[in-house]
């Protein structure tokens, strides 16, 4: 009886990571059509319309971030959209380093910047928690957030709020590049990580006109959306893969934008990809648990929405999948190590997804790395199977986690702040971080 | 005998184990020892390529490759200098 229960566990978790698998060949193969198909027709030259200017409000949630948030100001100053129509907000989160008086410097400076301050009291409640706070000051139609750490293109707003012309797209994504790439094997990894997320995944979801996600940064929402959905979830880690299903739920889309980049800093060691990268695990968890069903429900998305949701949302829960397939493919081997077909399936599951399914992310990222005119970055692919080996303590754990409050009924979410050195500075030219 | 072809079994085991790794992440290890990639992608900052421009480049080169291809025919027609 254990062992059938066993095996029906095992069959289930192949399906979904051939699921997987199958997903990633399809946005892989997709964006290099794509890719082929501009090269023909030469898309690549579209212009910016500077017809359509409404106003923008820039939030850009701070806390002690002295080392960047100079960089990302001074960028402010230096976008192309005009300034009659640009409001930047920086929300100082009860900083306790330099990050408020640096902000309120640039704010003399320039009247379109403003500086919302947030005490010990009100502040340190996570990045949702701010940006509701920033909102309120807002006066802009658009709502764009860029994290401190970040360093846009001068006309990067311009990129992104034309796309708000079709009254069906309810926010936009940009595509995020690593700054740091250079500093070490953790930035270099994350780099790749970037490149497969943004050059392939978000891009193919888009031309396939599948979910595309709202990744918290260098994006926006339509204001009256964002105040009809009750602004960030602060109960969630993960505000913004929330946002990303409420707006779809909504009936609205987000569109990504490939041509609008922004640098970023990646984590700079693995402690610092640890804590990023659980808390983006649980908040990912959190949505799955809150989402699933009104995914399933909603009368405003399509089959093939409703299937890339349903993958997107579960996306973290596959190492753990990972992990109860090695487990209960060592145990049935043992169990029934007679028959024949026990171990084919025990062995099945774990060399599809270790051959062919691993295979396929480090296809999706050697093949945007490509589409970026990279020329050896390609070479750090088989370091991936690190990041990803790595990634089944940290979903496991958060995991755990969410049963256990859900259990106990208790809440027990703890905004781990990633650490920016500021060493990203180094790769920008002119750039004086004051 | 059959302890010596066990043995010799789980030394190739091991060898060939070692040798799938090593070809595997050698050229991560290059890479990383030696890099010779451009590092992060250069933002372009609203540099709009009109494709006229780009037609005009085209010419240019092809007015180059014409003048190369005088050259290289004149030259053709010199004797060899070398010994």
């Amino acid at each position: 009886m254990i062992t059938e229960v066993l095996e029906i566990a095992l069959i289930l978790s192949t399906v979904l990571m051939a699921a997987y698998l199958v997903r990633h060949y399809i946005f892989t193969l997709t964006v290099v059509r794509n890719a082929k198909k501009n090269r023909k027709t030469f898309a690549g030259s579209e212009s910016v319309d500077g017809s359509y200017q409404p106003k923008v409000s820039v939030l850009v949630p701070a806390r002690n971030e002295e080392r960047v948030i100079g960089r990302i100001l001074q960028r402010m100053t230096e976008l192309t959209y005009p300034k009659d129509k640009l409001q930047v907000i920086v929300i100082d989160d009860a900083s306790t380093d330099k990050t408020g008086t640096i902000a309120e410097q640039y704010s003399r400076l320039y009247p379109y910047m403003l500086v919302v301050k947030r005490d010990k009291r009100e502040g340190g409640r996570g990045k949702a928690s701010a940006l509701n706070a920033g909102m309120k000051w807002a006066n802009g139609e658009i709502i764009l957030c860029f994290d401190a750490d970040y360093y846009p293109q001068k006309d990067i707003v311009e990129k992104l709020v034309k796309e708000f012309k079709d009254p069906k797209v309810g926010a936009v994504q940009g595509r995020v590049v690593v700054l740091n790439e250079p500093q070490n094997v953790v930035t270099r990894l994350v780099a790749l990580e970037r490149i497969g997320g943004y050059r392939v995944d978000q891009e193919a979801r888009d031309i396939l006109g599948l979910i595309t996600q709202f990744g918290g940064t260098v994006g926006g929402f339509r204001r009256t959306l964002l105040e009809s959905l009750g602004g960030w979830d602060e109960n969630i880690l993960a505000e913004d893969t929330d946002l990303t299903f409420r707006v779809y739920l909504a009936g609205y889309k987000v569109k990504y934008v490939g041509d609008a980049e922004c640098y970023e800093e990646a984590v700079e060691s693995w402690r610092a990809y640890w804590k990023q990268r659980y808390r983006w695990a649980k908040g990912h968890m959190q949505c799955a648990f809150k989402h699933w069903l009104g995914v399933l429900k909603s009368k405003n998305l399509g089959f093939k929405e409703k299937i890339d949701g349903l993958l997107l949302l579960n996306v973290y829960f596959l190492p753990v999948v990972v992990l109860f397939s090695w487990i209960i493919g060592g145990a049935l081997t043992f169990l029934k190590f007679s028959q024949w077909s026990t171990p084919f399936w025990a062995t099945f599951s774990i060399a599809l997804y270790s051959s062919i399914g691993n295979f396929a992310p480090f296809y999706g990222v050697g093949v945007g790395a490509y589409l970026d005119g990279r020329r050896r970055a390609q070479w750090l692919i088989p370091l991936l199977l690190f990041t990803l080996l790595f990634n089944i303590p940290i979903c496991t754990k958060a995991l755990i986690e969410i049963l256990a409050s859900k259990i106990m009924k208790k809440n027990n979410n703890r905004w781990e702040k990633t650490e920016h050195s500021g060493n990203g500075n180094c790769y920008i030219i002119g750039i004086h971080n004051s | 005998m059959i302890l010596a072809s066990a043995v010799i079994s789980a030394i190739m085991l091991i060898f060939g184990v070692i040798t799938f790794i090593i070809v595997m992440l050698l050229p991560a290890f290059i890479e990383l020892k030696k890099p010779k990639d451009a590092g992060p992608k250069i933002l372009e900052n609203g540099e709009q390529h009109e494709i006229n421009v780009l037609v005009d480049m085209e010419s240019e080169i092809r007015f180059d490759r014409v003048i190369v291809r005088k050259v290289a025919e004149i030259i053709a027609f010199l004797p060899s200098l070398e010994p």
